[in-house]
């Protein structure tokens, strides 16, 4: 993103955030909940970002830390009558430290084993949260009560709807922080190769693990906002399944763009939608997969390059075109 | 610290303490959802608002779980739902208004319920939600139908939270795992004479109402279980559990776990030669279950929360049989047919008996419901105090390809 | 006499694992990419088979040997169509399409069984030897003595014939292997259509040992990754005795210690073992990429 900054430029965040504002008045309740859905998506959804779109570091644990956010919220609102700021903050720790934890095997082995063992700890979790039920409420879960501030609580959807969209604006205001920081160039080093990344004296092992932690922060704040919208947790959301459903998301919005997750989050609560107006709601688990297998070939950069392309095309300035996060130098025969 | 890494702690530090500043006060709630929601109204008000209802027809929704793994319990129900509400409609509807079913799938996600409650209740302004299958996806609607206080009849979805007051626009016609494990439990002892129990539980709160159940019976008649063998889903060798059970060597094995699992288990002793009576909870005795499972599975007691359709006498049963055969081409009733049918058949009987078709006065109507003859499943009455309309059941044996009623409808507990 | 009896059905469940697993390795040496939907293959040559001799009454051996070849087809093409086409262009895509094949596999079965369960063809599942106390099981001893054979057959292919010597030469340096003549897009197939047949194979001897869904493959692919996790993925013989272990292993802790203990002792097991682990002893020998 070049640095000059126009006039218009710089009236481009208001541009984009009066529908954020503005909608809410125009939809109806169910549609409300939609949208909260999206923003709640984005948030998680660019927690993911960070470790597999920047550093680029597989992980099918997302589920897990949204979670432990959800887990957490819903634990403190029956157990105690502290705002939903505590809530965030403790569920954002307590996120972040798992997510630190499932990164640790980074200490000993590279992205394809962690990889896999990601997959692991998303078997853990739900052992854990199946086999504690006394405290979990086991496989039916537990009921969630409103959480606000004071009087003001999520029972009303709107409140619901500003804490999503406050929480997906500031993640996506720290992964814009992060993309022109030291530690988001590391990131990207370290997603390029591990070698070279170690030898210009960027830490591997940090680095991945600080993505690790941004990304349970992002999720466990994302499943807070979750647990007090829908009004229940069960183990059924914090599936493996449920982790590749954001990976598809964040793959067809594109990796590594801002904009990548906001598109990926608008498509996995919209599609659904679609294809329940059109009466065929099972098809969609199918086109899923052949969606995410289609794209890998036709679309790599996913929707959001698409959309750079037709902006640089339409700009035409003669300047470059930034070059982007994702795409990598060929693989080097080993 | 590196001077580069400022920015990103001063942001963390604002949106922190930004927090913290919103912190200071707590939260009040004006309901404690998670304990107990206000109790729904028993008194009928004819004048009340209520949605989904015109001068010509009663909008209800259904949310189930039609594909993924309860598919094949889900769409045969819905069919059972959709056969009645058509044959009503075609007889001259309810209240001189057609029944119209809003379907939606869910597929057995609870997220996906939950999102289908409120299209039902904000887009579909839907009267009331009637039957679905499935628990975990009823349980994440539960919220929003509480909160909305939508009255929601006879899902099935066996669960010791749904048909309590903790639930009380849910309206639940189908025993629990606790319930049914006790009816088998006393059957054994009382009419087998069993002296000697083992059992498998699968690990989590499902597992342990049946354990509660069972061990409840067992504790009056003064006996222990001579092991309890919990297990996991996604098991990949069920030997050692097997063998737990062959050294523990009771005569009977009682099982809840999910019925792969069990037929799974179950195939796995009978390899290591362990042949001893076995009980477990009512989905085994499902025509699927059976045909995969028969072989290694005669001889098994389970409680049933349905009527033997095949052999009973009772004229509703043989009627209901009638009309269904006669309507689909020869092809009988399967158990999910019939699931979908009662579902439809009270939910039809609270709106007949409804003083006025508002929620209130539905409810009203489900709540003076008393002794309510199905035939296809034990007498209903629900209370204003009462949420689990049945706590009854039979027990059926499976026999070759099908099964044989051991014990008719039989009240559970005191 | 139990102990014994755990051993032998441990060891049965850790040959489905090495079956499992050796397909994932020739895979991942070869593609250099990690399958993740490679359970999924078992499940569509047992499904189909099923589907074939239960609902259109074909001859079962017919039945059995066409839905391998459709697995085959399946793998090989999934290869040549997604696979190739993503591998160079993202980080983490090869493993991102593999995910794909999962949710696609299982999606399409699912919509077909409707998530119910289907019993298999026993293929001597059933069949008891009564040794003295000691009952012993025709298909156990069947699918130790197929995964072994399948696993020592292929490390004597790897080390001693033409075509094991140019699927090394693939796996050690594309570029080099086909400066040399060695046609590696042919290899590449080979192996895919290889880890196809003993992934159907695996997935024909659980539904006969148990019974068939969209899903029963799932937590045996999961087991046979973190018995390659332990061995390392670029071995061979490591990690298919791992595979062998682990099912050992879980036997005997949920004999001993119950179900519920599997997931945090499996755990644990995989924390010691890269805990300490020598550095050598994990590393992949070449930059691997996720």
């Amino acid at each position: 993103m070049p640095d000059r900054r126009s006039p218009a430029r710089r009236l481009r965040p208001v541009l984009l955030l009066a529908p954020l504002v503005v909608l809410p008045l125009l939809l109806d309740s169910f549609s409300l909940y939609q949208a909260t859905m999206i923003l709640i998506y984005v948030t998680a959804i660019i927690g993911l970002d960070i470790v597999f779109g920047r550093a680029g570091v597989l992980s099918v644990a997302q589920a897990v830390f949204i979670g432990i956010g959800a887990y957490t919220a819903a634990w403190m609102s029956r157990t105690t009558a502290v705002s939903i700021g505590v809530e965030l903050i403790v569920a954002a720790v307590i996120a972040g430290l798992a997510a630190i934890l499932v990164g640790l095997p980074a200490l000993r082995v590279s992205g394809l084993r962690l990889a896999i063992l990601t997959f692991a700890f998303v078997e853990l979790f739900q052992w854990v949260v199946t086999t504690f039920a006394s405290v979990t409420g086991g496989t039916q879960g537990l009921l969630v009560n409103p959480g606000g501030f004071g009087t003001i609580t999520t029972a009303d959807p709107l409140v619901g709807y500003g804490l999503a969209a406050v929480i997906a604006l500031l993640a996506t205001w720290l992964v814009i922080r992060l993309q022109r920081n030291p530690i988001g160039r590391s990131m990207a080093a370290v997603k390029n190769s591990n070698l070279l990344a170690e030898s210009a004296g960027v830490s591997t092992v940090r680095t991945k693990l600080t993505a690790f932690m941004l990304s349970g922060m992002l999720g466990g704040l994302a499943g807070v906002v979750l647990a007090h919208v829908s009004g229940s947790v069960t183990p059924a959301g914090f599936t493996v399944f449920s982790s590749l459903n954001l990976l598809v998301a964040l793959i067809l919005g594109g990796t590594g763009r801002v904009h990548g997750a906001w598109l990926g989050a608008a498509y996995v609560v919209l599609m659904p939608e679609l294809f329940a107006r059109l009466g065929i709601p099972n098809a969609y688990p199918i086109v899923n997969g052949a969606v995410l297998m289609l794209l890998l070939v036709v679309m790599p950069g996913g929707i959001a390059s698409v959309l750079d392309r037709i902006r640089d095309r339409v700009r035409r300035r003669g300047d470059p075109p930034s070059p982007l996060l994702t795409s990598v130098p060929g693989r080097s025969p080993s | 610290m590196p001077r580069r890494d400022r920015r990103l702690t001063g942001f963390t530090v604002t949106a922190a303490s930004l927090m913290l500043l919103a912190t200071g006060c707590g939260v009040q709630r004006d309901e404690a959802g998670g304990t107990a929601a206000s109790a729904a109204p028993s008194t009928c008000d004819t004048k009340e608002e209520s949605p989904g209802v015109t001068e010509s027809e009663i909008k209800l929704g259904v949310t189930s779980g039609l594909s993924g793994p309860s598919a094949s319990a889900a769409k045969p129900a819905l069919d059972g739902q959709q056969w009645y509400f058509d044959k009503i409609n075609a007889e001259g509807g309810i209240q001189g208004r057609k029944i119209k079913l809003t379907v939606l799938d869910d597929q057995y996600q609870p997220n996906v319920a939950l999102q289908n409650v409120r299209r039902l209740v904000d887009q579909e302004n839907v009267f009331a939600i009637t039957g679905g299958v499935g628990t975990q996806n009823f349980v994440g609607g539960l919220p929003y139908i509480n909160q909305s206080k939508i009255p929601a009849v006879a899902p099935y979805a066996p669960s010791n939270q749904i048909g309590t007051m903790q639930n009380p626009y849910v309206y639940m016609l189908w025993t629990n795992f606790s319930d049914e494990f006790e009816a088998l439990t006393r059957f054994l002892i009382e009419k087998r004479n069993v002296k000697s129990f083992s059992i498998l539980a699968m690990n989590g709160d499902v597992g342990d109402d049946a354990l509660a159940g069972a061990k409840k019976v067992l504790d009056a008649a003064g006996m222990e279980f001579k092991t309890v063998v919990r297990s996991e889903p996604n098991t990949t060798d069920y030997r050692p559990i097997a063998e737990q059970l062959k050294q523990a060597g009771a005569d009977y094995v009682l099982f809840l776990a999910t019925p792969p699992d069990v037929g799974n288990a179950i195939t796995a002793m009978h390899k290591i030669g362990y042949k001893p009576g076995i009980g477990a909870q009512s989905d085994m005795l499902d025509s699927g279950w059976i045909e995969a499972f028969g072989s290694v599975a005669q001889g098994l007691v389970a409680p049933s929360k349905l009527a033997n359709l095949e052999k009973s006498d009772d004229p509703k049963v043989k009627q209901f049989v009638a009309d269904w055969t006669s309507a689909h081409g020869g092809k009988a009733p399967t158990s999910w047919n019939t699931v979908g049918y009662v579902q439809a058949l009270v939910t039809a009987e609270a709106l007949k008996q409804a003083e006025a078709l508002t929620r209130s006065c539905f409810e009203a109507s489900l709540q003076k419901m008393t002794d309510f003859e199905t035939g296809v499943i034990p007498a209903i009455t629900f209370g204003p105090q009462e949420r689990q309309g049945v706590r009854a059941a039979g027990i059926e044996g499976i026999k070759d390809t099908g099964t044989v009623t051991e014990q008719p409808f039989t009240a559970i507990g005191n | 006499m139990s102990e014994l009896s755990l051993l032998i059905g441990g060891a049965a469940t850790g040959g489905v694992y090495a079956l499992l697993l050796a397909g994932i390795l020739v895979i991942y040496q070869v593609s250099k990419a990690v399958n993740f939907g490679h359970g999924q293959f078992g499940m569509i040559a047992a499904f189909f088979s099923w589907y074939l001799y239960q609902q259109l009454g074909l001859n079962p051996v017919v039945a059995i040997l066409l839905s391998v070849l459709t697995a085959v087809v399946v793998a090989v093409l999934f290869d040549a169509l997604v696979l190739q086409r993503t591998s160079d262009r993202q980080v983490g895509s090869d493993l991102v399409a593999t995910l794909g094949l999962l949710l696609l596999a299982t999606a399409i079965a699912e919509s077909v069984l409707g998530g119910r369960t289907q019993s298999y063809l026993t293929l001597g599942s059933r069949t008891v030897f009564d040794l003295g106390g000691l009952a012993l099981n025709l298909s156990d001893l069947v699918t130790i003595t197929v995964a072994l054979l399948s696993v020592l057959g292929l490390s004597i292919v790897r080390r001693r014939t033409r075509v094991g010597a140019m699927l090394n030469a693939v796996a050690e340096n594309r570029a080099v292997a086909e400066s040399l003549g060695i046609p590696s897009a042919r290899v590449r197939v080979a192996t895919w259509a290889l880890a196809a047949i003993l992934a159907s194979v695996a997935g024909i001897l659980v539904a006969s040992r148990t019974s068939v869904d969209a899903y029963y493959m799932t937590p045996f692919a999961m087991k046979a990754f973190i018995a390659g996790i332990l061995g390392g993925l670029n071995r061979f013989g490591l990690p298919l005795a791992f595979a062998f272990g682990l099912g050992i292993y879980e036997s005997f802790v949920v004999y001993l210690l119950g179900a519920q203990a599997v997931t945090p002792a499996v755990f644990t097991l995989i924390i010691v073992v890269l805990a300490f682990a020598p550095r050598s002893y994990l590393s992949e020998g070449r930059e691997a990429r996720a």
